[in-house]
């Protein structure tokens, strides 16, 4: 709750022209953003060139902010929304060369090739992916952001009912797309549950 | 982050699938939080204009109208110089100058030299040679999707997932 006055204040003083104030939402929520970004576009420099869009979209529209409302819910649905939007745009845009600089395999050692060490947690990233973008979002907001339904269903636009159906799918896909071993391991958690 | 409320699961089985869920990304050592770039909020901050937001967001909505019509200025002219001169290579050349007047007269010349100049944009679309050039093109627009294919498929790199 005090967090949430702090935000209220910020964005208050933000909009009087102190940008310092904006400096610590900034701070508080570059991390979160990022994850959500990355989470759904699973891609580093997509996700970083979309966090400074998606905080540049929030300063401008910070007018628009209801102080009844927690902070990082209108974060997210601006974030959830750029992102998406970028996923369209990415199915429809040609390569650069940057892009393909930066996909190429790289021979440097660093935070990359150490998460890419990490299978685990490549292949659920993976797996993630291959949901289609309306279930991923709903999926993220729920285990990688840890929103109750009201929140999804506000961030989304979309009513309560359809926010539990679409994670009711997306769990199902996002087990499927785990493989054999996602199916085993969570016939054995349904069980055990 | 404050979790997510449990009691809305209005059934037991949403509750068992949802709690199955978070056992099974457990059993992935997900969710994971992924550390950003150390300059990532510095960046974010150099891209925000200095003014208040109400004064950018007015400077930006300025700046896109400006470019929208900047953008439409554009097509038109170039709308009207290959009209121009398609009427030039199609019809008389002296006719738009004629619509104005005498061809002597400062506005006619003008026009005149109008079409002069946006004939050579109509011309090559009419040289057989282009018809010839076709298939070249359709192996070039191959070959980019071969290479975008191909680039495509080398694995995505992963930032570093840290705790």
């Amino acid at each position: 709750m005090e967090q949430q006055v702090d935000e209220v204040q910020w964005v208050a003083q933000t909009l009087a022209g102190d940008q310092l104030a904006f400096t610590h939402l900034v701070e508080r929520y570059t991390r979160l953003v990022y994850n959500h970004a990355y989470r759904m576009l699973n891609d580093a420099q997509d996700a970083e060139d979309a966090v400074q869009e998606i905080f540049l979209k929030a300063y401008m529209r910070l007018d628009s902010f209801d102080p009844s409302r927690r902070f990082v819910s209108w974060l997210l649905t601006i974030s959830s929304n750029h992102c998406i939007d970028r996923l369209r745009r990415k199915r429809q845009t040609w390569l650069t060369l940057d892009d393909v600089a930066y996909w190429l395999p790289s021979s440097r050692t660093g935070p990359e090739r150490h998460a890419l060490e990490q299978e685990q947690q490549a292949t659920v990233q993976q797996a993630l992916q291959q949901l289609p973008e309306h279930y991923r979002l709903v999926m993220i907001l729920r285990y990688w952001h840890e929103l109750s339904y009201t929140e999804i269903a506000d961030i989304t636009e979309l009513t309560e009912s359809t926010v539990k159906t679409r994670l009711h799918r997306g769990r199902k896909m996002l087990v499927n797309a785990l493989g054999t071993d996602g199916e085993l391991l969570w016939n054995m958690e349904t069980i055990t549950s | 982050m404050e979790h997510g409320n449990h009691h809305e699961l209005n059934t037991n089985e949403e509750l068992n699938e949802d709690a199955a869920m978070r056992r099974l990304l457990m059993r992935y050592h997900q969710p994971a939080s992924i550390v950003p770039p150390p300059d990532l909020s510095a960046r974010i901050l150099a891209h925000i204009p200095p003014t208040p937001p109400v004064v950018a967001a007015m400077t930006m909505h300025r700046r896109q109208r400006l470019k929208r019509m900047l953008s439409g200025a554009i097509v038109v002219v170039l709308a009207c110089l290959l009209s121009l001169g398609i009427w030039g290579i199609f019809g008389d050349s002296t006719g738009p100058a004629r619509l104005l007047g005498s061809i002597s007269a400062d506005l006619g010349q003008i026009v005149m030299i109008l079409v002069l100049a946006a004939k050579p944009l109509v011309l090559p679309a009419l040289d057989p040679g282009l018809t010839l050039l076709a298939p070249g093109i359709l192996i070039i627009i191959g070959i980019a999707w071969l290479w975008w294919y191909l680039v495509r498929s080398v694995p995505i790199q992963m930032p570093h997932a840290g705790t």
